[in-house]
């Protein structure tokens, strides 16, 4: 352990030629009132994703659906993969009908990513039951696991009850000691 | 060196010590110096796409409209499926791949296109590339960015937004982009007197928007160039992120050695190679360069030749051994800071220097427990990610004293690859431990609990292993790449993994401009202040040698 009588004083800040900051140039957004209510709609949905911080009561409103949608369409760039999923995420507490058609195309998409479609299907789950108990029966057999294994667990217990079962917390219990997982050899680079 | 008759080597107070004790011993004296261990030449990329990571630069293929030559030689479908292809839009305009549920073959080379083609009742707005104009910007200077996209929508492109992040705080430069621009597919954002940045690495971020509020984003990572037009520049060895470093001070107990570990970079701002002496100069000054202690120095001839491209960038890694006895090592020893200046000269004369600080580093381990199935792609990433982590946390003088690299494979994990509520978190923990001194790191497929991405056991988290807070856990963050492969998100992975591990040591989230303890994703940043450097350091995990 690091002895605390020993921490070492703050650095001196590097000299950067002109100085640490630079101005912002920011334009209005006045007549352009969807561009801000976008960008708004981005921070809410990257807001409290750690789980410490505390979910916000209503991050979307069924007025937002739209845009909802608009993000999650949005998947030719890496950087906005993150938004994307939390996006269907969303779309899964907005009571809305199109809302639930366009997460049931994204759930059952023949072309889409695994996480979008894991990510959908429990959206799908948390909005709609009904639909989704007919949608993730389609999936049980699915080309990915990870959609595989979303469809099975959520047709099994349903959203919000997604513990485990009870008897593998039984036989977790009888178990003394943790495992460790098993070491890896050198990384493979794809 | 100070020898001791028994073969021990000791520091020079402990010599003394000794020397009291058993003055009739036969001893020796020997001063030990700092040695270049290493030198080698590192890859460099071009000055105006510098970055590993960046957006790649590609058009988007309408699969209503796209001729049977465009599918095949632009999207590299085979002639079969693009005649399939062309014959259901006969039939029936293909709005959605679902419209294509009939044609298996043609769906599965869709599947590792999907990134790349949009559908009739699409609209995508996607930016194709954004490139330096001139190809290159200079220190001290204004430059631009011209920024090309497609809009298959009637609804315009009305503004666009640049953050850049470099070695000072980041910034962000937005204009609306007029009529003609958006009709014309390409806008030009400007970077005046005011904004000008030095030379290193600098990373911007392009958001564009349309009216309908829809938007495109890319990354392109450039090298800023010396308008003088040479300078020779110093950081840790390896690094790959924007921002400020200190150089670190690695203790070797197998060697009784520290080594520091150093790059160096010489950017040639003018349009023809630039050849450099071979010699390299060094110093370590206890205090400023020039107005402290000069602490050791020495010099070594470059293994070969040195040839710094036109508009480009020479890189080169050092590492300086210093053994106990070195002055070197007292400094580190000491816990204090060090400055290394190197400068080296050009076959004209022109003689260019760099600086940084040297200092022992703080330092924790972790274990990345990777929970079900990663493809080599998804690996290399994963690792990638725990790299730049690092760096991050280098920025703050804290570094990784070890990577312990673990799999729970898919058959063991069960359903703990995909986490969906805080019990199963914390079971994740109690069912799985890795029994050492290092921060378990659990890297799960997905989680599907609250739009929560990540999670740590306690704030701090404990120093021991058993029980449920032991570790902390997240989303590895996956997508699939314009090519169909598999990936995680390496920058956001990088922070999350940062993020959670801050918890773990004993970091409360806080919400300062780009700090990595925001609770917010979208605007978290590699920052960590002094006093949360403060907070980790008691942190039973942490090492201070």
């Amino acid at each position: 352990m690091a002895n605390p009588k020993r921490i070492p004083p703050k650095p001196p800040p590097p000299v950067i030629p002109g100085g640490k900051t630079r101005p912002s140039l920011r334009v209005s957004l006045a007549k352009h009132r969807i561009v801000a209510q976008r960008r708004a709609l981005n921070l809410r949905l990257l807001s409290a994703t750690c789980a410490f911080s505390t979910p916000s009561p209503d991050p979307v409103r069924l007025r937002d659906v739209e845009l909802l949608r608009k993000v999650t369409s949005e998947r030719f760039a890496a950087e906005q993969s993150l938004l994307r999923i939390q996006a269907v995420r969303q779309l899964g507490r907005v009571q809305s009908l199109e809302g639930v058609n366009h997460l049931v195309g994204l759930a059952t998409s023949p072309v889409e990513g695994e996480y979008v479609r894991a990510a959908a299907s429990a959206a799908l789950m948390s909005v709609s039951p009904q639909i989704s108990q007919v949608v993730l029966a389609s999936l049980k057999r699915d080309r990915s696991r990870l959609v595989q294994q979303t469809a099975a667990r959520l047709a099994g217990v349903g959203y919000g009850a997604l513990g485990k079962r009870p008897t593998e917390r039984r036989a977790r219990k009888r178990r003394r000691k943790s495992r460790a997982p098993a070491q890896e050899g050198q990384p493979r680079r794809g | 060196m100070y020898g001791h008759p028994r073969g021990a080597n000791v520091g020079c107070l402990q010599w003394i010590a000794a020397w009291r004790r058993e003055p009739d011993a036969r001893w020796h004296v020997k001063m030990a110096r700092t040695t270049v261990s290493r030198r080698f030449r590192l890859t460099s990329a071009a000055a105006d796409r510098y970055g590993e990571f960046d957006s790649p630069s590609f058009t988007l293929v309408d699969l209503q409209r796209a001729s049977q030559s465009m599918l095949t030689s632009m999207l590299g479908l085979t002639a079969a499926s693009a005649r399939s292809l062309i014959e259901a839009r006969r039939t029936q305009s293909v709005t959605s791949p679902h419209a294509l549920a009939d044609h298996r073959r043609l769906l599965v080379e869709l599947r590792k296109l999907h990134g790349r083609v949009f559908y009739a009742n699409e609209e995508p707005l996607h930016i194709v590339n954004v490139v330096p104009r001139g190809r290159f910007v200079f220190s001290r200077r204004p430059f631009a960015l011209d920024v090309e996209f497609q809009n298959a929508s009637d609804a315009r492109v009305v503004v666009v937004a640049v953050t850049v992040l470099w070695a000072g705080h980041p910034f962000v430069v937005e204009r609306l982009v007029s009529a003609a621009d958006a009709k014309r597919g390409r806008v030009t954002v400007r970077f005046d007197r005011k904004r000008p940045l030095p030379v290193g690495r600098v990373e911007f971020q392009v958001a564009l928007y349309r009216d309908d509020g829809a938007e495109s984003v890319f990354r392109r990572t450039a090298y800023v160039l010396p308008s003088n037009p040479l300078s020779l520049s110093l950081s840790p060895a390896g690094a790959r992120i924007t921002g400020t470093w200190s150089a670190r001070g690695d203790y070797h107990p197998e060697s009784d050695t520290f080594l520091t570990e150093c790059e160096i970079d010489i950017a040639n701002g003018d349009a023809g190679v630039v050849s450099m002496n071979r010699r390299v100069n060094w110093e370590f000054w206890d205090g400023g360069v020039g107005s402290g202690t000069l602490v050791e120095s020495g010099s070594f001839d470059w293994p070969g030749p040195i040839n710094v491209p036109a508009h480009g960038v020479w890189r080169g890694a050092v590492w300086f051994s210093s053994p106990r006895g070195s002055g070197i090592f007292g400094v580190y020893d000491r816990k204090e800071d060090m400055a290394i200046s190197v400068s080296m000269t050009a076959a004209d004369g022109r003689v260019v220097r760099g600086e940084i600080t040297a200092r022992v580093m703080l330092a924790y381990g972790v274990n990345i427990i990777k929970v079900g199935d990663f493809g080599a792609q998804e690996h290399a990433d994963l690792y990638d990610a725990v790299d730049q982590m690092r760096q991050i946390m280098e920025q703050r003088d804290i570094t990784l004293r070890g990577v312990d690299r673990r799999i729970i494979n898919n058959a063991a994990a069960g359903s703990y690859t995909i986490v969906n509520s805080e019990t199963e978190f914390r079971d994740l923990l109690e069912d799985w431990s890795v029994p050492n001194d290092f921060v378990d790191v659990y890297v799960v497929q997905q989680f599907q609990w609250s739009g929560y991405n990540g999670y740590a056991g306690d704030i701090p988290g404990p120093a021991s292993k058993g029980g449920r807070k032991d570790g902390v856990a997240v989303d590895k963050s996956g997508y699939t790449d314009v090519s169909g492969t598999a990936r995680l998100q390496v920058g956001t992975l990088a922070q999350l993994i940062g993020h959670e591990v801050g918890h773990y040591l004993g970091l409360q989230h806080l919400e300062d401009t780009n700090n990595l303890m925001r609770s917010n994703t979208g605007n978290r940043g590699p920052d960590l202040n002094y006093t949360q450097y403060r907070t980790v350091f008691p942190h039973g995990f942490m090492v201070y040698q």
